[in-house]
């Protein structure tokens, strides 16, 4: 999405802009090249001849000669899986370029790798955090500039980010796409209401913003008249982060589904809030609106640990929640985190208990899915991160840094975590969940961090996105 | 993404609540007329060679009686019903089609009381509903997937020849870990 809210700034300011999506064609190019797509973009692994001479055959498919005339050259690096081949692409082509270069994106946060490539003089400037001000700065020429090449303050006024523009996008050739129908991602709203222990958003914005729900939903029917977008996928951390913004959100698309031949669709993240929160008329209005699926991070079955993270819901909530979109036909999948440094065995058997109860909902296919994730990691940024003494959090090999997912404290180690990992994996699939981990394999990551550790080391892909 | 064709097995199962006389389907797929069955039928199966990106599996509800038909808002609450209780294609997709790949083209000619609802309410009666598992009007019911769906839910292993669960990979790999670790 980040590159079609650069764009519409772009071309809000008069430039021709062009887009091609690097991972769309590497995704499709690479996909069944396990050295390059796993071992090299996940975890830093190495390259064979032959995968160097593919890699510039793949580059000669793109529009490189677009690229290297372009006055401006803006690259999103999307995660820290993009960050391998950046680099390579860089080191490569980047004297061929005679625009200025721009790197921007989550990936390029993580472990200062944007200053990285600055230093290594690979890129002409780079932008952490939000870029739209940072974006429009570099455009015109006006620089220095707060946010580029150093570190800025958030954007103010959300209300302000355009509507995203997805010309020269192609839509239909997404996996997504492929599922559900032409498929974009939106955004209604940045940050979080709650400040969860084990999340590190509020160290990339401090306050939960959101758009008007009436001019969000405003925006999906713009995209989806435009674009004939079947299906909304929201980047947001929580759709309901604002009770007044989704009431209205839900309500908007109601009534434009009413009528409409094709109605919008979309899905998202969703947060459990106590039972008073929602009247039957918000369920049945968050129906009409055509959601599709909830992501629902219900974390655990334990209410002590729930509490510890700071979730603010009870197992009450739970119930009232799933028993309204059960009601109302609603699709969810349930986020849970396996071995949370307060979870006790006792703890973790609430949540295996959580997931019986709820197995009728698992065969009629409320829940869709259950996403396990590859047990607790500790994220830099995170309110964890500064209750690690209190909680007596150590590495599990002495001397080194100790985040990532293979602590140790009183009630877990990293190999109990494993076990109660794969205890839960039995589990659901006894019961008749679908299990999800989205791209990663979940056992050839656990079996690397066990040779890791019996080596006496920590590699530095531990800080990565653990929870699928 | 380049596709090849591929012979697919699909397994069909009803589930039937019928009252009245038994109601017949026509089954198909794209084109090519497949069957016609009296119900109840539990199951039925065929094998397709795919070659194209799209695909319409569609059954027809053929022959039915609407007096028992119960509705509130223009919505069938009580009913005959059939329902497409379990369908694979290869062991890999029934997930997706029966709940979100499906549209029914309704023969308005038999739903009058329908058609009036959506004309009062909504202004115009759609040619095309969205999708629905239940066969519960006497209409075409079109299950619509692609081959790029099939190739992206075999990426994720979606591979239980029960069909009943998505996995991620075989749990033998899970317990072999498991076994280690307890050892």
């Amino acid at each position: 999405m980040a590159p079609a809210l650069l764009q519409a700034i772009a071309r809000e300011m008069g430039c021709d802009t062009n887009f091609t999506d690097f991972n769309l064609n590497f995704h499709h190019r690479f996909e069944n090249n396990s050295n390059i797509f796993r071992n090299w973009c996940e975890l830093d692994g190495e390259l064979t001849d032959q995968d160097r001479r593919d890699l510039h055959e793949f580059v000669s498919t793109l529009d490189i000669d677009l690229i290297c005339s372009a006055e401006v050259v803006g690259i999103c690096v999307f995660s820290k899986h993009s960050q391998s081949f950046t680099t390579w692409f860089l080191q490569h082509y980047r004297s061929k370029m005679k625009g200025i270069v721009v790197v921007g994106g989550a990936g390029v946060a993580v472990e200062e790798y944007g200053a990285e490539l600055y230093k290594q003089d690979l890129v002409d400037h780079y932008v952490i955090n939000e870029g739209e001000l940072s974006w429009r700065s570099i455009l015109a020429g006006n620089l220095p500039w707060p946010g580029v090449d150093s570190h800025g303050p958030s954007l103010t006024d959300f209300e302000s980010v355009p509507v995203p523009d997805y010309s020269n996008f192609k839509l239909e050739q997404y996996l997504n796409s492929q599922v559900y129908g032409i498929t974009i991602g939106v955004e209604g709203s940045r940050g979080c209401v709650r400040n969860c222990t084990f999340c590190d958003i509020r160290s990339f914005w401090k306050k939960y913003k959101y758009k008007d729900g009436y001019r969000l939903a405003q925006e999906l029917i713009h995209l989806r008249e435009v674009y004939r977008v079947e299906h909304f996928f929201f980047n947001d951390s929580l759709v309901n982060g604002s009770d007044k913004a989704f009431r209205d959100f839900c309500s908007t698309l109601s009534q434009y589904n009413a009528t409409a031949i094709e109605p919008i669709s979309w899905s998202g993240y969703y947060i459990i809030k106590p039972a008073i929160n929602y009247k039957e008329q918000d369920w049945i209005e968050l129906k009409n609106s055509g959601v599709k699926s909830l992501y629902i991070g219900i974390e655990s079955g334990s209410e002590s640990v729930r509490d510890h993270m700071k979730k603010k819901f009870s197992n009450a909530d739970i119930d009232h929640a799933m028993t309204q979109i059960q009601l109302h036909g609603i699709r969810c999948t349930w986020l849970l985190i396996i071995g949370y440094p307060t979870e006790t065995e006792q703890d973790f058997e609430q949540t295996l208990d959580l997931l019986k109860r709820y197995q009728h909902m698992a065969l009629d296919r409320t829940i869709d899915t259950v996403a396990l994730g590859m047990t607790m990691g500790i994220l830099p940024g995170s309110p964890l991160e500064e209750l690690k003494e209190q909680l007596n959090i150590t590495s599990i090999v002495p001397g080194q840094l100790d985040g990532g997912v293979t602590w140790k404290n009183d009630n877990s180690d990293f190999r109990t975590r494993i076990i109660r990992r794969i205890r839960a994996e039995e589990e659901i699939r006894a019961l008749g969940y679908n299990s999800w981990i989205g791209d990663n394999d979940v056992v050839a990551f656990f079996e690397k961090k066990l040779q890791d550790i019996a080596e006496n080391r920590i590699s530095d892909n531990d800080i990565a996105e653990y929870h699928g | 993404m380049t596709l090849q064709s591929t012979m697919v097995k699909f397994d069909l199962f009803f589930d039937c609540n019928v009252v009245g006389p038994p109601p017949q389907i026509r089954i198909g797929l794209d084109d090519q007329e497949l069957a016609l069955l009296t119900l109840p039928v539990l199951q039925y199966s065929f094998e397709s060679d795919l070659s194209q990106d799209r695909h319409q599996l569609w059954v027809e509800l053929c022959s039915k009686l609407s007096e028992n038909e119960v509705r509130k808002n223009g919505h069938l609450v009580s009913d005959t019903w059939i329902q497409l209780k379990n369908m694979s294609i290869d062991s890999s997709m029934m997930n997706h089609i029966l709940h979100d790949a499906g549209h029914v083209c309704i023969d308005w000619q038999y739903h009058p009381d329908v058609k009036n609802w959506f004309v009062q309410n909504r202004g115009h009666a759609p040619t095309i509903m969205p999708k629905s598992k239940y066969l519960n009007l006497k209409s075409i019911y079109v299950f619509e997937f692609s081959l790029p769906l099939r190739k992206f839910m075999d990426q994720y292993h979606f591979i239980d020849p029960t069909y009943q669960k998505l996995y991620n990979a075989p749990l033998s790999k899970y317990l072999e870990l498991k076994q280690k670790l307890v050892n």
